[in-house]
């Protein structure tokens, strides 16, 4: 036996001194052979791209990756979040055309790409990249959890809604800030008696965050945390009964049934309106920061909210696609891709537009003073509430929503609605 | 009539043999069967399942129930209304108006090429855009609309109230698809030859009553294939309206069935009734051109160098 290996090897020897001294040697391949890496495609749908305001910051980062990694190409087909585009990342998984990298919801939303094992969980990656996701927080990571027990996307950024307000106009009008239900109504009648619009808002567009708020206004985090199978709780409909009130109130844009969301938030921030009901990711397009304040919606007279609770998530993740894992040619850039994009480096850069960092970076000196307040405030609050749309069906939630500008005028009542709504939240 | 020059036994020759044309067809039908017929019948299929989710792989048979809630559905019907004043805008103000500045446009000898561009010019612009323009006007803080009024001293206006909403939506749609029509009846009318408005000159009809029994009788065929576009068109309304008024907004009465059709499978993600919308759409618009086929019976009259 040992003689035939002495024979083998001997021969392999042989045949590697003659290949050696027959091949060309120049002075270049005389230095370590250095293999380089074959050329890789990694095709990336993500959210920061259009009119995010992210998407300056997320493209030199790509751009950094792409510099440091030249074989790596990455197809960046982002583009600004809403429901088309949500269709389109599920119909591209649908239909084949699985991306390789994406930046996509969790909760209901992701859960359609985990059940036809679309995406790969962290937990598998970890068992070959253990220090995948390792710089996320684990209060982040406590979001991204997914019914299965698993976690799936990486976040990067989490998110907080409030009480934004026009404190200069407050200040010109004599109004105080509305920290309590009273102060908010107040408001609401003084700004209306002035002509301007006390909260700007869009009924036919996204009236998605004063739902959520009066809800929590009336119920606190307790009843906001519901998932409404058979019966909805009752603070449910009071609180939502507050649309009339304020619409009879003049707390509306005139147009308010009609108006789009942008030309409503664009009320706010040219100062025709007082307040809007938004979330960080809208810091961004405030022009004046300065003289922007942020509050935590006040409860409702008989409500159950504590004054500082507040809605607050990390919704999005990076995830890479079952088909990038199963790829050997993708898999490493698709990981190193992901671990770039989500890197505490990276993490403080999306930081700079707003939002909970989902990683511990610090503090960031170039928040403006919204940022610092939206931050002190999600920090103070004894409670924290995912938003009612990460617990409804689909089908439940938009019919919701379209209903509200009926509900503001009295055409449907708040009970009408919230059974039609639990019948559609299967 | 006017025959194409070339022998007529040429013609029968190249028809003898059959096998050119299905080889010349084939690509056409293969295209048409793997974009339009298959997602059809695929989309006729999904009309019985209960299919929760774009994309979902899990299906659940409900037989015609989809169909049962389309019968009870509020939205459906408002739809259909929108859909009915919709037909009866492009006919009267889309095609009706496109044949008055077409015969306007043909009649002149010196300008005509200005004008065709200029009418013709909205419908290169993406409805998106327009509609996105028509936004800021009529917009109540701030709209060009209410900013001429208030230059004007008047008071501003709701322009997307529950009662104008459908009108104003309606507007734009109209104004882009004039050019549209316009370029088709003028393509028919400068197909009528000019000696047989030379014939009616020495025979004394002249003005309307030369528009009344030449010009009309003989673009009537254009207008009839006008009216099929218009109103299967109508049933299509999407994209405009939905960036007008998202939702059928205010509170879901501008509906049109394109618009309910998005919102029900990408919005509230309920596929299989989002694809019973579609197959009532589908046989609307296949009803409404025959009846138009049948209604408007060929009045065409055909010219004939034998005359």
């Amino acid at each position: 036996m040992k003689r035939i290996l002495a024979i083998i090897l001997a021969s392999a020897i042989s045949v590697s001194i003659l290949i050696s001294c027959v091949s060309p040697v120049g002075p270049a391949e005389s230095a370590s052979p250095v293999v380089a890496p074959e050329p890789v495609e990694i095709r990336f749908i993500g959210q920061f791209g259009g009119t995010d305001p992210t998407t300056p910051i997320f493209d030199e980062i790509l751009k950094k990756f792409t510099d440091t990694y030249p074989y790596i190409t990455v197809v960046n087909e982002s583009n600004t979040a809403d429901e088309s585009w949500k269709a389109r990342v599920t119909t591209d998984f649908s239909s084949g055309n699985d991306p390789d990298v994406v930046q996509y919801f969790n909760g209901p939303d992701a859960r359609i790409l985990i059940e036809n094992k679309k995406v790969v969980a962290i937990e598998e990656i970890k068992k070959i990249y253990p220090d995948y996701a390792g710089n996320i927080s684990e209060e982040a990571m406590s979001y991204m959890k997914e019914y299965d027990g698993n976690h799936y996307g990486v976040p990067v950024r989490g998110f907080y809604e409030g009480l934004f307000c026009n404190k200069d106009l407050f200040e010109k009008y004599g109004l105080d800030l509305p920290t309590d239900w009273e102060k908010l109504e107040a408001a609401i009648s003084g700004f209306s008696a002035e002509g301007v619009v006390p909260i700007a808002a869009s009924f036919s567009d996204v009236p998605h965050y004063l739902i959520e708020h009066l809800i929590l206004a009336e119920g606190g985090i307790e009843d906001h945390s519901v998932n409404p199978k058979d019966h909805y709780p009752e603070s449910w409909a009071k609180g939502i009964s507050y649309f009339r009130k304020f619409k009879e109130m003049g707390a509306f844009p005139v147009d308010v049934n009609a108006t789009k969301n942008d030309i409503a938030a664009n009320l706010f921030y040219n100062k025709q309106a007082a307040m809007i009901v938004d979330g960080s990711w809208s810091i961004g397009s405030i022009k004046y920061p300065e003289t922007t304040v942020i509050l935590p919606f006040p409860p409702t007279p008989e409500g159950k909210k504590d004054p500082s609770d507040i809605i607050v998530g990390f919704t999005v993740g990076f995830y890479i696609s079952a088909k990038a894992w199963n790829n050997p040619a993708k898999r490493d850039a698709a990981v190193m891709l992901v671990e770039t994009l989500t890197s505490n480096e990276s993490i403080a850069a999306y930081a700079e537009v707003g939002g909970i960092p989902a990683a511990d970076i610090g503090p960031i000196a170039s928040h403006n003073n919204v940022m610092k307040l939206g931050l002190e405030m999600s920090k103070a609050a004894k409670g924290l509430a995912m938003p009612i749309d990460s617990r409804l069906s689909k089908e439940a939630w938009t019919y919701f929503v379209s209903q509200t500008g009926s509900l503001a005028d009295g055409q449907i009542t708040p009970e009408a609605l919230l059974n039609e709504v639990v019948k559609k939240n299967k | 009539m006017y025959f194409l020059a070339g022998s007529e036994t040429g013609i029968i020759m190249l028809y003898k043999d059959k096998r050119p044309l299905i080889i010349f067809l084939a690509p056409a039908l293969l295209v048409m069967g793997i974009f339009l017929y298959y997602p059809f019948l695929q989309n006729f299929a999904d009309s019985f399942y209960e299919i929760n989710g774009f994309g979902s792989e899990t299906r659940t048979y409900i037989g015609i129930e989809n169909y049962k809630q389309l019968l009870q559905d509020k939205i459906i019907l408002q739809a259909i209304k929108n859909t009915s004043l919709m037909i009866l805008f492009t006919i009267v103000f889309e095609i009706g108006v496109a044949l008055v500045l077409a015969l306007m446009v043909d009649g002149i000898r010196t300008g005509a090429k200005f004008f065709r561009t200029v009418f013709f010019f909205p419908i290169v612009i993406s409805a998106t855009a327009i509609g996105l323009m028509f936004n800021l006007f009529y917009a109540y803080n701030g709209g060009l609309f209410n900013q001429i009024l208030e230059k004007l001293g008047l008071n501003p206006v709701l322009w997307l109230s529950d009662e104008k909403a459908i009108y104003m939506i309606a507007l734009p749609i109209v104004w882009q698809y004039v050019g549209f029509y316009f370029v088709i009846i003028l393509t028919g009318l400068n197909s009528v030859p000019e000696d047989i408005y030379e014939y009616a000159y020495i025979d004394g009809v002249q003005g309307l009553k030369r528009i009344w029994y030449i010009t009309l009788p003989l673009v009537w065929d254009v207008l009839k294939a006008c009216l099929i576009l218009g109103i299967t068109g109508s049933l299509k309304i999407f994209d405009m309206a939905w960036v007008i008024a998202p939702y059928g907004a205010p509170k879901g009465i501008t509906h049109f069935f394109g618009t309910y059709l998005y919102q029900t499978t990408f919005f509230s993600q309920t596929v299989g009734y989002g694809s019973a919308i579609a197959v009532l759409v589908v046989i609307l618009g296949l009803l409404m051109s025959f009846a138009v086929m049948k209604l408007i019976r060929s009045k065409a009259f055909f010219y004939s160098e034998d005359m």
